[in-house]
């Protein structure tokens, strides 16, 4: 399994669209950490935000590393990295014909699917320290000492985990479909169908907080489940929906779990389903050219 | 693996009726192949036959529809790690991670075979580089591999971690002649050593020269298995006489057909036959006196064994 780890890691780190993914967003992380301070003013990172009400202060870093991703756009974000980083992780060895070699050799399929999973861990969580401490290190140049460094780890690992959640959709969809291209096509078309539904009865029904239960939309489930558990570990949370019916829609509690069940839920929701999914068809692809 | 057969102690591999379909569509119907221990065993058939599909299911890259599978004696079961830890396969044209070096890519699959000693690897590597010619090749991206250098590396490849029985499809592909004289020269000396090999080929006069059984395959059936000899001696007698006339009239050429143990008579050009014979006798005696009686004379008579590709082509048409 680690010698798989290893060869998926060694072609990750030669691939040029990594580093042009990779790189893409560490600009991105200058731009919004230094770049947007200086130009629109310190105004715009002192502003209350909903991360002040969460964690209290107007924490720049904090805002940029998390919040300020917590869109449609941050769905974009994870998408891009997680998503397409690991797009021909399986694909490609269909598609080049180089899963013969791999395939023949005394190695159980699962150690080669989680071999090459465990790649993905390891180079996603680096990206994802990267990009925090490069937006910390550009908020503090750019509008001075900032504070909170506890929520460090925090954030490195709600960014991670939401990359992940990317990263397991494209290893169930490279699975079957053996295709990079064809698992880019479907990566970007379940993204913004899903984005799509999720606005329309979002605005029609009024039911975006139920909307955080859906991953991929903008990879808000782990990305707020990780923290939150970080935070609060023992904590209890109230799931709310909204009744739907002929009538007006009204809130009504679902209801109340500990936040450990949530994180493993979120998990198991969106990480662990679409890799064993994934692993379902893996371990039954035939090599027929 | 399971299944261990005592009359299958001898044999290195050992198919059943195969039969491999993608859907309605047939991919093997009933393959049949025996490959015993220490042995060089040609596979023959035209493109599409079935020789890859079945190779390709005696590794495990394909799923066997029905039929029986046996390695050493056992039947592969789910990854099959102990069967492939005894087998090295090369496909037809093998693909490589193009960003690899070639001495990566053996090292890269000799990690994931389970070797942990580096060194020892490393070794490894270099030694069958050099095995295969690529030695001076070992720190070029395999990207930059011609086709020839792909199969060479391929070789490599399935010479890892010093298989028991060697599965290869067209490994002289590509190759110039010293590379298929060296890859000859190679599998000759695994044999030696006691190891088996399957090798699936077009180069005919090759497999005649280096194989001592062939099995043929057309249209996803076994047409035959043999040694080479015997096969050229059940089509026909193994003897072919090459014979040239001053003159060739089409009463000769039917008086010769009525010759005790003639099968076929084959007009070659302007005044030269083929004469395949059944039974292993001197026919000279014969062409000369019907060429007399018909006003002719034989100039030449030479006898020739029945070649492969004559026996393969043969073979394949009747399979038909």
């Amino acid at each position: 399994m680690w010698a798989v780890a290893r060869y998926e890691l060694t072609w990750d780190l030669r691939k040029k669209r990594t580093y042009l993914i990779v790189g893409l967003f560490l600009f991105t992380a200058f731009v919004l950490g230094y770049l947007v301070p200086i130009t629109a003013g310190k105004s715009v990172a002192e502003g209350q935000t909903q991360l002040g009400i969460i964690f209290g202060g107007g924490l720049w870093w904090v805002e940029v590393a998390y919040m300020a991703f917590n869109t449609f756009m941050s769905g974009l974000f994870f998408l891009f990295i997680g998503g397409f980083i690991s797009a021909d992780s399986l694909a490609s060895e269909f598609d080049h014909n180089t899963a013969v070699p791999l395939l023949s050799q005394p190695i159980r399929r699962a150690e080669v699917y989680v071999g090459k999973f465990l790649a993905k861990i390891i180079l996603l969580l680096v990206v994802s320290v990267l990009f925090t401490l490069l937006v910390l290190a550009a908020s503090e140049i750019s509008i001075g000492a900032q504070a909170q460094m506890d929520m460090l780890p925090l954030l490195v690992f709600a960014e991670f985990g939401a990359f992940l959640e990317f990263a397991a959709l494209a290893f169930f969809l490279g699975s079957f479909a053996r295709s990079g291209e064809m698992v880019l096509g479907l990566l970007i078309t379940v993204f913004i169908m899903i984005t799509a539904v999720v606005l329309v009865l979002g605005l029609k029904f009024g039911l975006q907080e139920s909307m955080f239960l859906i991953p991929v939309v903008n990879a808000d489930f782990l990305l707020n489940v990780i923290p939150y558990y970080i935070v609060q570990p023992w904590g209890v949370m109230v799931l709310q929906g909204y009744a739907l019916g002929a009538g007006p829609t009204v809130p009504v509690t679902v209801t109340v779990i500990s936040a450990l069940q949530y994180v493993l839920a979120g998990l198991a929701i969106s990480v662990l389903t679409p890799l064993a999914a994934g692993y379902y068809f893996f371990r039954r692809a035939e090599v027929k050219e | 693996m399971r299944g261990s057969s005592p009359a299958s102690s001898v044999l290195a591999l050992e198919v059943k009726n195969l039969m491999k379909s993608y859907g309605a569509f047939p991919g093997v119907w009933d393959v049949n192949l025996t490959v015993e221990k220490g042995t060089l065993h040609g596979f023959l058939g035209p493109n599409g036959s079935g020789k890859t599909t079945t190779m390709k299911c005696v590794m495990g890259l394909l799923r066997k529809t029905s039929g029986l599978i046996r390695v050493f004696g056992e039947e592969p079961l789910g990854d099959a790690i102990r069967m492939k830890k005894r087998v090295g396969y090369m496909p037809e044209s093998p693909s490589f991670p193009t960003y690899l070096k070639g001495r990566e890519v053996l090292l890269t699959y000799g990690r994931i075979r389970g070797g942990s000693d580096e060194g020892r690897l490393d070794e490894e590597s270099r030694s069958l580089l050099q095995k295969v010619g690529l030695a001076d090749a070992a720190e070029k991206t395999v990207g930059k591999y011609s086709r020839g250098m792909l199969t060479r590396l391929g070789l490599a490849v399935a010479l890892l971690g010093r298989p028991d029985l060697l599965i290869l499809d067209e490994p002289t592909e590509g190759l110039d002649p010293v590379g298929v004289i060296q890859v000859r020269e190679m599998l000759n000396g695994l044999v030696s050593e006691g190891r088996s090999v399957l090798l699936s080929s077009h180069q005919l006069p090759e497999v005649q020269q280096m194989c001592s059984k062939v099995t043929i395959v057309n249209n996803g059936r076994t047409v035959t298995e043999g040694s080479v000899d015997d096969l050229a001696k059940r089509f026909h007698g193994g003897v072919v006489y090459k014979a040239e006339f001053d003159s060739l009239s089409p009463e000769l050429i039917s008086k010769l057909k009525k010759i005790d143990g003639v099968s076929e008579v084959e007009v070659l050009h302007d005044n030269v036959i083929r004469v395949f014979v059944s039974k292993d006798y001197d026919l000279r005696v014969f062409l000369a006196r019907s060429a007399s009686e018909y006003g002719s004379l034989l100039l030449s008579c030479e006898r020739e064994e029945a070649s492969l590709e004559e026996l393969f082509l043969s073979l394949v048409k009747e399979s038909d």
